[in-house]
């Protein structure tokens, strides 16, 4: 049988000015002979307060607590923690807040005394119904989830990785090294982008820490930061990553050819393939949606062809479970279409090719001067000939005054155009080259000296809005008009903006994470903390917040890796809620409505035992699935339905 | 008015047992018959609990929790909001008035807002004079079955049930 302890909290006098204590009292001496020991103190609270209650519970070997005084919100914690430490199991007590709820906020002494015995007696008859709880306890998970495989991506996994962590780095292509390895030369010191990629790559290849996921997306996210449980799904590569080496023999025979998204479509690949020379893993991948032998028909072609028996054609696509305690979203940008810029700015052009002949977007010129592009760095028009003079629209898409989605500046292009004018001069010393720009971005140490560097030759022409520039067709030229000035150009790049992947928006939902402005994710803080997110645990890097450049991204990642660092350390115990959700099983009725209101994904049917199951580390305890549950199986520990019932009974 | 109400509030943990905490803190003053029962979440308050109380002689009930957007619990306050519509329709069908069961978002600072709202409250069931719970006679059989098929419900034919207007409201809310 229970041994209850009723204690009555003076709280200095702020109760007793208003409730009379003495009759209280008596009126809790009357409630049940269950009730071993009634007491009183001016502050229980107090560290005297709560000795006097520590020993008190020794002494009498209580079994249960009634506290008559203020706000569980206050002092529950501090009870909790003194009967803990006196063997009184901390879920067995009863807080009655006669001081908020009561004494405070009641006009009359008498009306005050009555509606303290109600609350009095309804906690007392919720006590005798609750039930020991044990504290849970798991170790916090020091891993983290790298969703993106760019700079950013490589420079967080690779720090946490040197820090002995493990890292699982998830990548959608079937090469890593994003957006900065289709660069040729990065400014401001016109360094080779692959080559300073090159050894990190290598690393996150070899590093025993790292687990690297190609072709993969993450699929779901269960859990909270120091214990995610995330779902990866791995497409097939259909190549084996441990036998092949790339050695081009399958491409020669693939009957199929099709445009290299990698190179812009500014050339062809075929259904198997290596999208460039080095790149990492250097493995060819299959491409499911060209393949004739996955698309059922008869093709063998590159199987026959290897020499390594490396094609793995029984390749499945598969769903990994991983546990993490962090999730760094790198997942970068992507191309701006180039035709969303030029519609209705163009006349002469007969169609889409005899644009791309002449006009081309920063990304496709990126491509077009790369060693590793399409006519292996050399800048060449469709017909063979090389361009003699330039003319590079700043802002082309972006700084939009019409469309506020493309308002934003992404402040690397202006110092990206500017590296154009150098590579293309150090290749074609006589070029003609115009800038035509609203503004200039200009915005490091190093931008000006840069922008200063480039030849007195250049041509720089002001417009009030890019959006009224004219491109008409001008024999093999390109007419420009900006402004008040006309120019001709052989070859035209247009600077666009960086934009989101459109991917943001569901990666979004699965992380519940927030798609910010402009649709890149949205930073928990965008001074103090803009490597956070709003949910603690999930951190960004690199352009994935924002269009930054590479020496930007590198900073964000490095910040993103040092919070999982610094928040999560190895061995490190995490309290769970106690207060959780349980379901009777014999109960259940299969119907699964608790599955889909559970916002933390703790539910899950098991289809074998035909019954919803209930994740207790992922369930944080809010009820609502209980209050959802047809048959009414399902129990929140703590609130149960008999508990409130009872209160509800009692206080009327 | 002789009359003094009974009215329960369910009160969600994070919010507004807090705001509740916060009104007793500046010694506002509210009606005795004003009992607060205490839920971690908006989202936890069964159908059941709202028409016990009636039964039990509540004549005004109210649920309070966070604002929308603000659940401790990411979007209990939403479940919470979806089965107040669908029990509003069986309170409505038992003769119990719209005033006497009341949805409120009051967060953690407002204790004014919880002064103001449920001193509105006590004064709308005031008015109404004690309640004639007919679930009382029709009790248990039918009553207990609307309930359970209240809570059978999935959010999405709650919803069905709703006409357009109530559906707009949660739809704005959301
Ligand atoms: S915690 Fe306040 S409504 Fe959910």
């Amino acid at each position: 049988m229970a041994q209850i302890g009723a204690f009555l909290c003076n709280c200095g006098e702020n109760i007793t000015k208003t409730v009379d204590y003495e009759k209280l009292k008596e009126y809790v001496s009357s409630l049940s002979d269950s009730i071993k020991l009634i007491d009183t103190h001016k502050l229980l609270c107090s560290a005297d307060g709560q000795k006097f209650l520590g020993d008190k519970i020794k002494e009498n070997k209580l079994s249960h607590l009634l506290i008559v005084g203020c706000s569980p919100k206050q002092h529950e914690v501090t009870f909790q923690k003194v009967a803990r430490e006196s063997d009184l199991n901390p879920y067995l007590i009863a807080m009655v807040n006669i001081r908020e709820q009561c004494a405070y906020v009641t006009e009359d002494p008498a009306e005050a005394l009555e509606k303290a015995k109600k609350m009095v007696k309804a906690s007392f008859e919720r006590l005798l119904l609750q039930e020991p709880l044990r504290k849970n306890e798991i170790v916090t998970n020091p891993d983290a989830v790298v969703i993106g495989a760019g700079v950013a991506g490589i420079e967080a996994a690779l720090l946490l990785a040197h820090k002995n962590r493990k890292v699982f780095l998830v990548e959608k292509n079937p090469n890593i090294g994003g957006m900065v390895t289709r660069q040729e030369e990065l400014y401001p010191n016109l360094e080779c982008a692959t080559c300073m990629m090159e050894p990190k790559m290598d690393e996150i290849i070899h590093n025993d820490n790292i687990q690297l996921f190609t072709l993969s997306q993450v699929k779901e996210v269960k859990g909270f930061a120091g214990n995610f449980e995330v779902t990866i799904q791995k497409n097939a590569r259909y190549v084996s990553e441990t036998a092949c080496f790339g050695c081009a023999l399958c491409f020669e025979v693939c009957p199929v050819t099709v445009p290299n998204e990698y190179n812009e479509n500014l050339n062809t690949r075929k259904a198997v393939y290596v999208p460039y020379q080095g790149a990492l893993p250097f493995v060819a991948a299959v491409d499911k949606e060209h393949c004739l032998k996955l698309k059922g028909q008869e093709c063998n072609k590159c199987v026959e062809a290897c020499t390594l028996g490396a094609m793995e054609f029984t390749q499945k696509d598969e769903e990994i479970k991983i546990n993490a305690g962090a999730i760094i979203v790198a997942t970068g940008h992507t191309s701006f279409d180039k035709m969303k810029f030029l519609e209705s700015k163009l006349s002469g052009f007969k169609d889409e090719s005899g644009i791309n002949e002449r006009i081309y977007s920063n990304f496709e010129f990126e491509r077009l001067i790369a060693q590793t592009g399409p006519t292996s760095g050399e800048i060449k028009l469709d017909d063979g000939s090389v361009p003699q003079s330039f003319a590079i629209i700043h802002c082309a898409g972006g700084r939009s005054s019409k469309e506020k989605e493309n308002e934003l500046c992404s402040s690397v292009c202006c110092m990206a155009a500017f590296k154009y004018n150098k590579m293309i001069r150090s290749k074609i010393e006589t070029a003609k080259i115009h800038h035509i720009y609203k503004e200039f971005t200009l915005n490091t140490k190093y931008d000006m000296k840069f922008f200063n560097s480039i030849s007195k030759e250049t041509g720089l022409i002001r417009v009030d809005d890019t959006e009224k520039i004219e491109f008409s067709k001008k024999g093999k030229q390109v007419k420009i008009k900006a402004g008040s000035e006309t120019i001709q150009a052989d070859m035209v790049i247009l600077m666009l903006p960086l934009v989101p992947p459109s991917t943001n928006k569901e990666l979004a939902e699965i992380l519940e994470i927030s798609e910010g402005e402009y649709k890149f994710f949205k930073e928990e803080h965008v001074r103090i903390n803009p490597s956070g997110t709003e949910i603690k645990g999930i951190y960004l890097a690199g352009t994935a917040q924002s269009p930054k450049d590479v020496a930007e991204s590198t900073s964000h990642a490095a910040s993103a890796a040092a919070k999982v660092l610094s928040v999560l350390q190895p061995g490190e115990k995490m309290e769970l809620e106690s207060i959780t959700a349980v379901i009777n099983e014999d109960l259940c009725g299969a119907c699964k409505v608790c599955n889909s209101l559970c916002p933390y994904k703790a539910i899950s049917f098991d289809k074998e035992k035909q019954v919803s199951v209930i994740e207790e580390v992922l369930c944080v305890g809010c009820g609502t699935c209980v209050a959802g549950c047809p048959s009414g199986c399902i129990t929140a520990k703590h609130f149960k339905d008999d508990q409130i019932l009872t209160e509800i009974r009692e206080v009327l | 008015m002789d009359f003094k109400p009974k009215i329960v509030i369910f009160v969600c943990n994070w919010c507004s047992y807090a705001a509740a905490d916060g009104a007793g803190m500046k010694r506002a003053k509210y009606p005795a018959g004003i009992k607060l029962i205490r839920v971690m979440c908006s989202g936890r308050v069964d159908p059941q609990f709202i028409l016990q109380a009636f039964h039990q002689g509540a004549d005004g009930v109210m649920i309070m929790g966070c604002h929308p957007g603000d659940c401790h619990y990411k979007e209990g306050n939403y479940k919470a909001l979806r089965r107040a519509k669908l029990l509003q329709k069986i309170l409505d069908q038992l003769g119990v008035e719209g005033d006497r069961f009341k949805l409120e978002w009051v967060s953690a600072s407002e204790a004014d807002r919880f002064i103001k709202v449920v001193n509105e409250m006590y004064e709308n069931v005031q008015k109404l004079g004690p309640l004639d719970y007919k679930a009382d006679t029709l009790f248990s059989s039918e009553v207990a079955e609307t309930v359970e098929q209240g809570s059978e419900t999935t959010p999405e034919s709650v919803t069905e049930t709703l006409d357009n207007n109530e559906t707009e409201e949660i739809e704005q809310i959301l």
